[in-house]
């Protein structure tokens, strides 16, 4: 069910997802003003900045849950800003939540596989049983082994704060989105959750476009093949990880001391 | 949402065995006591499938269990009686095209709004019957009983048989309902009403247009509300604006809680317990509600999975401690 899509997208030239002088106020505070960020197949594009930046802004408006106040998104050819969530992620832009956002009650399983079923369940007939459609199930396994998930049986609600997250990345890849987004998915994690994470970030990227907002500085530049840097809902900067190292406006604005 | 295990499938069996076997125990006025009981777990069903199967809690029901009943009023000519044919789908496309208007503007809100909206709705059928000439105010009207047969055919019904036929007639109807609704639960469309239920804007990040799923939900449910309307005109021979008024609506509510929120059977159990109680407590002093009330507050402290959670909860929290 994977390749076709993303084969596809690839096919396609040009960035797979292109906002232009993408705007959202909340009264007179700009949240995301004038943004213009690209995002190519196959690429993990960072976005960092310190808090209040707009970065979760953003994400929010690419998903779907914020409505642009002005200015379009594209998403392959075709203008998506205004549309609602649950269409722009049937288009296959998925994502997961700074705070996590999984079915508690449920198992894990039926979280990626209600992920699948988002997907495929319509054209199979809303009426058949769902213990019996096995091709969601099977999806929903390969989704929970990608991100190295185990445990299916459990509720997820009983997964450790790591394995959530992991949880809400199968969720994401069981919708066989091609543009992931991904709000702080290393936020709250052990060291050894994060060497995880970190891994699973890396490979995600060969076969997705990925934009990642992460305050986890470390992270950011070893996986990032782009970054760009907000501030007060502006872009400050954009450019491979070396440039924005060196790049004087960033150094002052943000990152300090940390990279020095 | 069958029992999954043989113990909770056997006391499923009993309880039905225990329903057919009711009537030969009884005197007749009990029967036409069971019969009503039953429709009220028709009408509790429907509000099931909302509240516990994708958590919208609605006080305006009784606006399709009183639309269904005065449209088979309206429809039925003073004095005569028309083929249950006729009069059951013209009810229940009725009650879910209703549903469907009202699901459709009320589905916008959310939560406590929703409930108050609903309430609006169900209030505003109410007084359209209470206030109206056309099928007797505030009084109501008796109606000729939807006959049970067609084209010429039919099945005489007396006082000394009618109950006892009403009585099975909707005790097979809920057992219907219940097996489709059972079904309806574990296909992909109840997944996704389950998924909502837990958590809505998770489903719509994921790609599910919850508010089509919700708006299905509501009108199927108001079909059903609408088929138990149906039934009580039948067995009940009259209308009166009461079975759309939101006392209707809450005495439902109370059943599905009552009878636990997370089983099918639940709203069944409910319903008959309530009935139940209903009646000892007018045996037994005239100050009944207080009875009832008292009763109702000790089972939702005490219970909180309902009636139909009894005995399910020492191994739950066995199994929670995995």
């Amino acid at each position: 069910m994977t390749t076709e899509r993303t084969t596809a997208e690839r096919t396609t030239t040009g960035p797979v997802l292109e906002t232009f002088a993408l705007t959202r106020r909340f009264g007179g505070l700009a949240a995301v003003d004038q943004v213009a960020i690209e995002l190519n197949a196959c690429e993990l594009h960072a976005v960092i900045g310190p808090n209040g930046a707009g970065k979760s802004t953003l994400i929010n408006l690419l998903s779907g849950d914020l409505k642009p106040t002005s200015g379009r998104i594209r998403f392959a050819g075709r203008e998506i800003g205004g549309l609602p969530a649950h269409r722009i992620a049937g288009l296959g832009i998925g994502r997961s939540y700074q705070k996590t956002n999984i079915l508690t009650e449920l198992t894990v399983l039926e979280n990626v596989r209600l992920a699948a079923q988002a997907r495929y369940g319509e054209a199979r007939g809303l009426l058949r049983p769902a213990d019996r459609e096995s091709a969601l199930i099977d999806h929903a396994r390969q989704a929970l082994d990608r991100v190295g998930l185990r445990a299916e049986a459990r509720s997820a609600g009983s997964l450790s704060h790591g394995g959530q997250r992991q949880l809400e990345i199968a969720m994401t890849l069981a919708t066989d989105a091609s543009v992931l987004l991904l709000d702080e998915p290393l936020a709250g994690m052990g060291p050894e959750e994060t060497q995880h994470m970190t891994a699973l970030l890396r490979q995600l990227a060969r076969d997705h476009a990925v934009l990642l907002v992460e305050h986890d500085m470390d992270v950011v530049f070893a996986v990032a093949d782009r970054l760009t840097v907000m501030v007060n809902g502006k872009v400050l900067a954009s450019g491979a990880p070396e440039a924005i190292r060196r790049n004087a406006a960033v150094r002052e604005a943000y990152l300090g001391e940390a990279v020095a | 949402m069958l029992p999954r295990t043989r113990l909770g499938r056997s006391l499923l069996l009993l309880g039905v065995g225990l329903l057919v076997a009711f009537p030969w125990f009884v005197p007749n006025f009990y029967v036409t006591l069971g019969a009503k009981a039953l429709i009220w777990a028709m009408l509790a069903l429907s509000l099931q499938l909302l509240a516990g199967g994708v958590g919208l809690v609605s006080l305006g029901h009784a606006a399709f269990f009183g639309l269904a009943a005065y449209s088979v009023s309206l429809l039925t000519p003073e004095g005569e009686s028309l083929s249950v044919l006729v009069t059951l789908p013209i009810a229940i496309v009725v009650a879910s095209l209703a549903a469907l208007l009202i699901g459709a503007l009320s589905l916008r809100t959310r939560g406590f709004f929703f409930l108050m909206v609903t309430l609006a709705f169900g209030q505003m059928m109410f007084f359209l019957f209470h206030d109206t000439t056309c099928c007797g105010g505030a009084d109501g009207v008796s109606v000729g009983r939807p006959a049970l047969g067609a084209f010429g055919i039919e099945w005489t019904l007396g006082r000394g048989n009618r109950s006892l036929v009403y009585y099975y007639l909707n005790l097979a109807l809920i057992v219907a309902l219940y097996l489709g609704l059972a079904f309806l639960l574990r296909s992909l469309f109840g997944r996704v009403l389950q998924g909502i239920r837990v958590n809505e804007h998770r489903m719509q990040a994921l790609g599910f247009d919850v508010y089509r799923y919700k708006l299905a939900a509501f009108t199927l449910s108001g079909a059903i509300a609408g088929l138990a309307g149906h039934m009580w005109v039948m067995s009940d021979g009259r209308v009166n604006p009461e079975l759309a008024s939101w006392h209707t609506s809450a005495e439902a509510l109370l059943m599905v809680l009552l009878g636990g929120l997370h089983a099918l059977h639940g709203a069944v159990i409910g319903a008959l317990a309530l009935t139940g109680l209903n009646e000892v407590s007018q045996l037994i002093t005239e100050r009944q509600l207080l009875v009832q009330g008292l009763v109702i507050l000790l089972i939702v402290l005490l219970l909180p999975r309902g009636l139909a959670g009894l005995g399910l909860r020492r191994r739950r929290e066995v199994a929670d401690d995995d």
